[in-house]
């Protein structure tokens, strides 16, 4: 056998540790692992889930933006002659009771639909991140009240906070995107606690300690910058859940009103017609799954990322 | 570490646990109750106009006054709120505006059926999520990327949609199953399988990583070393492990069933609570709503207890670990142990 | 009740598998493994293993030994390929898997004992699942490497256990828990029913390394193969499981023995490989292969053993020279290596308080003619200190003195209180009585606010680098935060005077010189500028802890708490990052607090030394007077434990 040459120098480094070909540079000893993986290489193609997500989100943005680009009609105008006609070249998702072009009235109802999502969304990470925080960073006490508190919001499981908004407040379009947003806050207090706690109790900010660095400095150096990393993930997942509860909301007649084209109010009013037009409520819905999806396998595609990096 | 453990000393320590945690039960309710009662008060207008018919309807004075006098209104707030804490410990929830009628007893007409299909849901997404994982663990590529599929859909996809399509694909495409539900199981098969189907992409999710990492863990290697075949590692080693956390997600399916069942109640015309809750916020019927919240809390909460409970059973590590704030492990030093083995088995990563 | 029929029915097909003319227990000619499309991981090993013999595999990660053991099972995993010119399993011949049919006598071990009678030699190449599946465990058993992990945490340890009887056997139920219990009570495990019962976690390591080796040997497999058995335990468990491993050795088990450690190797194993990267470089009588190495390899490995290297020489090759170049001859003593830094404060604080414990540090012969006259005082002193937690006192009435550019070794094993008392000396948590002073002045006294400033002069270097980053910042920014915490680098020389280095100075140096600091930070631990732009988890654990000693060197340390700084790095990574701890030790003068499970690691880098157990310090002294004269029980017993 060849006497290879020893642990020479290598580029990447002067001293010549070389790590064994496809073992992840963490610490093991004596543990050679069967990893035929790849060298975590930090450019890597995107994978094709994230592309077909970013796709379809570049067409959502556009409609929501510019939705006369791509449906020049107009979403309100009423042919009362051409009512509940079928999906067709000329109506390409059929028409509504009042003959309103569908496909218009889908992409004119993207922007509001898209805001209701983001606006719920904000409104729950920014309550979470309060609660979060305040829990993850303030003394005992505050964290055991703040807990507590949680345990009690989310003892009104799923709809039933936003329910019990509605009824305060009257249904609407700000009620329900309030309403959404209180009823997601409490899991993302939880969440944000829990990587709040997780990053305090890091070593590297005990290292920063050693270096003698100050609370404020430790703070807001390190503990909110990498708290604030996983939120990017977070909200991406929470965007998609938020139009789904939302127009589940309007689909019961608790959010948006009927005339406006907004596609949870779209599928209230084809709710009636559900079993002889069902293009009424299905293309609103199919809009609501590509958006909800895309934004969902945008966030997975992230946090995989993170996770393998 | 080392420290024998007596199955009796154990079961004391889960006992104590429940009886902790049932204190904790009372006091959530408590607290919802509360809640529920204050925040109702926030609702602008006079509750007595609510109960005789709403703001459209021209009840004469006397008539609100009556009103106020029959469901205890002219008294001041706190003891208002003290009668309605002593009605709520023996079980009285008022009485409905809407229907005129106990609310306790609209609950106990519906409660059941939504149960029913709330069960039967779970039924079908844990048989769904776990052929899934199990197929897509074993089965390779096709069987993955219908699983990670599924699991997007769970996120995705709105039930009324579902319940939508299903209604149009097997009523009236193929006439299979009646589009309304209808007393009997042919009417739960509908509104269980929308219900099951998000859910099982969230369960399916969860069960497939406990899985993998199960099945590439240390033990499971021990096993196979020992003469084990791969269904005997599957059965023995790796169904129980992926078990936990899906286990412990059944509190959360609970609710999102029930959120869920709002929809499918409404869309199949199944009577069940979710319906009545519905019709009770539609019309502001405030008793009917406070009432069926707190039901719906309190089972929330005993489902939560009991996955918690079989959890600890299961895998007692759950109940030595300490939640939240970990200074104590901390402090004896055992986050930088020496010759730590445990870090280089780092979840296995799942790729769709 | 199918699964042990259908082992039968394996132990049936075991006699109609191909056969080869009688051989050696385990023959291995060409054996290469490899995943996907990938270089082979094990690249065309040959060896041979005669029935009862212990034969050691020794290497450091990723050389491939334990892929080695697993495709001797057949598991070597998904998406691997096995191949071999000769892969053969003799039945018969041990007094093992003969003995196990004879002393049991039980109509259950017929379906294994059948096919351990039936003569001849089984090709591992060839055999279907089913036959595997009756070979391993049976015929071969198998020690994990994961003592810690290896036992399913939901069942209770027993059950494991009786697996392999299940499977093997067609004992009842009762019969098996009886065996069980005799299996545990035979690998040495106290309480052998109750243990049986618990969950793994409610064992201690070295318990559950007994459990797994006692599912091993349950029925007398002829080959045993062990991997890496003592990796996670502490000295003395570990002692105990090897002695384990001998007795079984003993009594005509063939094994296997997988291992880093030479010592290890040494003490079982009469023949030993070695490996690197997929390939046996060398092979030969243990004896001979550890005194006399061939390969430039092993010799490189033998040589990076720290145990009896005396304290200043090399570990590491020149080949592997960091490119510390200063070439500075093997270093004489402890006191010149500081000799500018000696006028340091110009108080003198009362140091005559240091307790029985305090390692006097001019009592080495060696040190004694450059002796200062008026002695400075130590960098880092701890002064009685105990920390409690709850009723336990995690450390107790401990005290010692560190003096300037010299090393206290502090060695105990896991539970003993070392890293409490690094947390103490760095303050990052009070002690429950008595003080730490730092360069004479109150230190665990002080409030933090005041302590801040003078944090730069103490640093600390972890076994796990990679978690003391910021996950989002690179090696350059870390040290340019690091250098902006206390006072430039370049400053050391002339800091003199300057105790307690104010952070107002620091804004300006940084802004100055951060660039170029870094690069010479870099240089000084021996990397590359390059490396600046990288964040650490893409560098190896060498790199990563090469890093860390910078960083925490970057303000000026006077003085490194060292916990387990090298115990997750291979031998010949853990030599060079000594050496280098070394040589900055001779160049800047700095004072280590060495705090170590290893022995060997602790005799090279320590002048003195300190022995902890339970939160004591049981002994004390000069490191040479420990290790041959150790007067406490504990202390002679860890150091009996390390051979």
């Amino acid at each position: 056998m060849i006497a290879a040459p020893l642990l020479s120098p290598e580029a990447n480094g002067a001293t010549g540790e070389t790590r064994p070909p496809g073992a992840r540079p963490d610490r093991r000893k004596g543990f050679d692992a069967p990893e035929g993986r790849r060298a975590s290489g930090r450019r890597q193609a995107l994978p094709v889930n994230v592309v077909i997500a970013l796709v379809v989100l570049v067409f959502l943005l556009v409609a929501a933006l510019w939705p006369d680009l791509i449906a020049p009609g107009d979403p309100l105008a009423i042919h009362p002659l051409d009512a509940f006609q079928p999906p067709s070249a000329q109506h390409l998702f059929g028409t509504d009771e009042s003959g309103r072009d569908i496909y218009t009235r889908v992409i004119h109802g993207t922007a509001a639909s898209l805001l209701i999502g983001v606006c719920a969304t904000a409104i729950g990470i920014g309550l979470g991140l309060v609660f979060g925080l305040l829990a993850g960073l303030g003394p005992r006490w505050v964290d055991f009240g703040t807990t507590r508190l949680l345990e009690v919001m989310f003892a009104f499981p799923g709809l039933l906070l936003a329910l019990l908004f509605i009824v305060i407040y009257g249904p609407g379009v700000v009620t329900s995107t309030l309403a959404v947003g209180l009823s997601t806050a409490p899991g993302y207090a939880r969440l944000i606690r829990s990587q709040t706690l997780q990053v305090r109790d890091a070593p590297y900010l005990e290292a920063s300690l050693v270096l003698g660095r100050s609370s404020f400095y430790r703070l807001t150096r390190h503990l909110l910058p990498n708290v604030a990393g996983t939120l990017f993930v977070i909200a991406t997942l929470g965007i998609g859940q938020s139009i789904v509860w939302a127009s589940a909301l309007s689909y019961l007649g608790l959010g948006a009103v009927p005339p406006s084209p907004e596609w949870g109010a779209m599928l209230s009013a084809g709710r009636t017609y559900v079993t002889s037009f069902w293009w009424m409520t299905f293309f609103p819905g199919l809009f609501i799954v590509l958006s909800a999806g895309a934004t969902t396998l945008l966030g997975r595609g992230l946090q995989q990322r993170k996770r393998s990096s | 570490m080392g420290a024998a453990l007596t199955p009796a000393d154990q079961t004391r320590a889960l006992l104590r646990w429940l009886a902790l945690r049932l204190v904790g039960v009372v006091f959530v309710l408590w607290a919802v109750s509360t809640i529920t009662f204050f925040a109702v008060r926030l609702i602008p207008g006079d509750p007595a106009q609510a109960i005789l018919g709403g703001p459209g309807s021209e009840a004469s004075a006397d008539a609100l006054a009556a009103a106020r006098a029959e469901y205890g209104l002219d008294q001041p707030l706190i003891v208002q709120y003290l009668a309605f804490l002593a009605r709520l410990g023996v079980g009285n929830l008022g009485t409905s505006y809407a229907l005129h009628q106990s609310v306790a007893s609209v609950i106990g007409d519906t409660l059941f059926a939504t149960l029913t299909l709330a069960a039967a849901a779970l039924v079908v997404a844990v048989v769904i999520a776990l052929g899934l994982a199990t197929w897509s663990t074993r089965g390779g590529r096709v069987a993955a990327a219908i699983g990670s599929a599924l699991e997007v859909v769970g996120a995705a996809v709105p039930h009324f949609w579902l319940a939508i399509l299903a209604i149009v694909l097997f009523s009236t495409t193929l006439g299979w199953l009646p589009p309304v539900s209808v007393p009997g199981p042919a009417g739960l098969i509908l509104p269980a399988l929308v219900l099951a189907i998000p859910l099982a992409g969230f369960l399916g999710q969860v069960m497939r990583e406990g899985l993998l990492d199960s099945l590439s863990s240390p033990y499971a290697l021990t096993a196979r070393a020992h003469g084990e075949g791969e269904g005997g590692v599957f059965w023995r080693h790796a169904l129980k492990a992926a078990a936990i956390p899906a286990i412990g997600l059944t509190g959360w399916a609970f609710g999102s069933l029930i959120s869920g069942a709002v929809v499918v109640e409404t869309i199949f015309a199944r009577p069940g609570l979710g319906r009545s809750l519905l019709a009770a916020v539609q019309g502001r019927d405030v008793p009917l709503v406070v009432g069926i919240v707190i039901v719906v809390a309190l089972v929330y909460m005993l489902v939560t207890t009991v996955t918690d409970l079989a959890e600890r059973i299961i895998d007692p590590r759950v109940g030595q670990r300490v939640g939240g704030r970990s200074e104590g492990g901390r402090r004896g030093g055992g986050r930088r142990r020496a010759r730590s083995t445990d870090a280089r088995y780092s979840p296995r990563e799942v790729t769709p | 009740m199918s699964a042990s029929g259908e082992a039968a029915e394996a132990a049936s097909l075991l006699e109609a598998a191909p056969l080869i003319e009688a051989a050696p227990l385990l023959q291995v000619r060409d054996l290469t493994v490899r995943f996907g499309r990938g270089m082979p991981v094990v690249d065309g090993i040959s060896f041979d293993i005669a029935a009862g013999e212990t034969f050691g595999l020794v290497g450091e990660s990723g050389s491939g030994k334990s892929v080695t053991s697993r495709a001797l099972l057949g598991l070597a995993g998904p998406g691997s390929r096995v191949h071999a010119s000769r892969l053969s399993l003799a039945a018969h011949g041990t007094a093992g898997a003969a003995g196990a049919t004879a002393a049991h006598g039980t109509a259950g071990r017929a379906g294994a004992g059948a096919a351990a009678t039936a003569g001849g030699v089984l090709d591992l190449r060839q055999l279907s699942a089913r036959v595997w599946r009756g070979v391993r465990g049976a015929r071969i058993g198998y020690v994990p490497q994961a003592a810690l992990v290896g036992l399913d945490p939901l069942r209770a340890v027993g059950r494991d256990i009786d697996d392999v009887l299940r499977l093997h056997t067609r004992l009842t139920p009762a019969q098996r828990r009886a065996e069980v219990i005799e299996l545990l009570a035979s690998a040495g495990v106290p309480e052998p029913e109750l243990r049986a019962a618990q969950r793994p976690y409610e064992l201690s390591g070295g318990l559950r390394q007994r459990a797994l080796i006692a599912g091993a040997i349950a029925l007398r497999p002829s080959l045993l193969i062990a991997d890496e058995p003592t990796t996670a335990l502490d000295a003395t468990v570990q002692a105990g499981i090897l002695s384990l491993l001998e007795r079984l050795g003993e009594g005509g088990t063939a094994i296997l023995l997988i291992s880093h450690d030479l010592a290890v190797i040494n003490r079982l194993a009469r023949r030993v490989a070695v490996m690197r990267a997929g390939r046996i470089v060398e092979l030969g009588a243990t004896e001979q292969v550890l005194r006399d190495p061939q390969h430039a390899y092993t010799r490189q490995l033998v040589a990076a053993v720290p145990t009896d290297r005396p304290r200043g020489s090399r570990l590491a090759g020149a080949a592997a020279a960091p490119p510390l170049a200063v070439t500075a001859p093997v270093r004489p003593d402890g006191a010149t290596a500081a000799p500018a830094t000696a006028v340091t404060t110009s108080t003198r604080p009362a140091r005559e308080t240091a307790g029985p414990a305090t390692a006097e540090p001019a009592s080495e012969p060696a040190s004694g003619a450059a002796s200062p006259a008026t002695p400075p005082p130590p960098v880092l002193e701890a002064l009685h200190i105990s920390k409690w937690f709850g009723d336990r006192a995690a450390v107790d009435d401990v005290s010692f003195a560190l003096e300037r550019g010299r090393t206290l070794g502090l060695v105990g094993e896991s539970g003993s209180g070392k890293t409490t008392v690094a947390r103490l000396a760095l303050a990052l948590t009070a002690p429950d009585a008595g003080e730490v002073r730092l360069l004479g002045e109150p230190w665990s006294t002080a409030p933090e606010r005041l302590r801040r400033a003078r944090r730069p002069r103490i640093g600390a270097i972890y076994q796990d680098a990679l978690s003391s980053f910021d996950p989002r910042l690179t090696v350059g920014q870390i040290l340019a935060d690091a250098k902006s915490g206390g006072r430039a680098s370049g400053g050391r020389a002339s800091r003199g005077r300057a105790s307690g280095g104010r952070a107002s100075r620091s804004r300006t140096s940084l802004s100055r010189s951060s660039r170029a600091g870094i690069d010479e930070l870099l240089d000084q631990v021996g990397l590359a500028s390059s490396v600046a732009g990288q964040r650490p988890r893409f560098l190896s654990g060498g790199q990563q802890q090469r890093v860390a000693i910078a960083r925490a060197l970057a303000p000026g340390a006077d003085v490194l708490i060292c916990d387990e700084p090298v115990s997750s790095l291979d031998v010949s990574v853990q030599a060079r990052i000594l050496d280098l701890l070394d040589a900055l030790q001779r160049d800047l003068g700095v004072a280590y607090l060495f705090i170590t499970h290893d022995l060997g690691v602790a005799r090279h880098m320590s002048d003195d030394l300190l022995v902890m157990h339970a939160g004591r310090i049981v002994e004390s002294g000069p490191t040479e007077a420990v290790f041959t004269a150790a007067r406490d029980p504990y202390t002679r017993r860890l150091l009996s434990a390390v051979l």
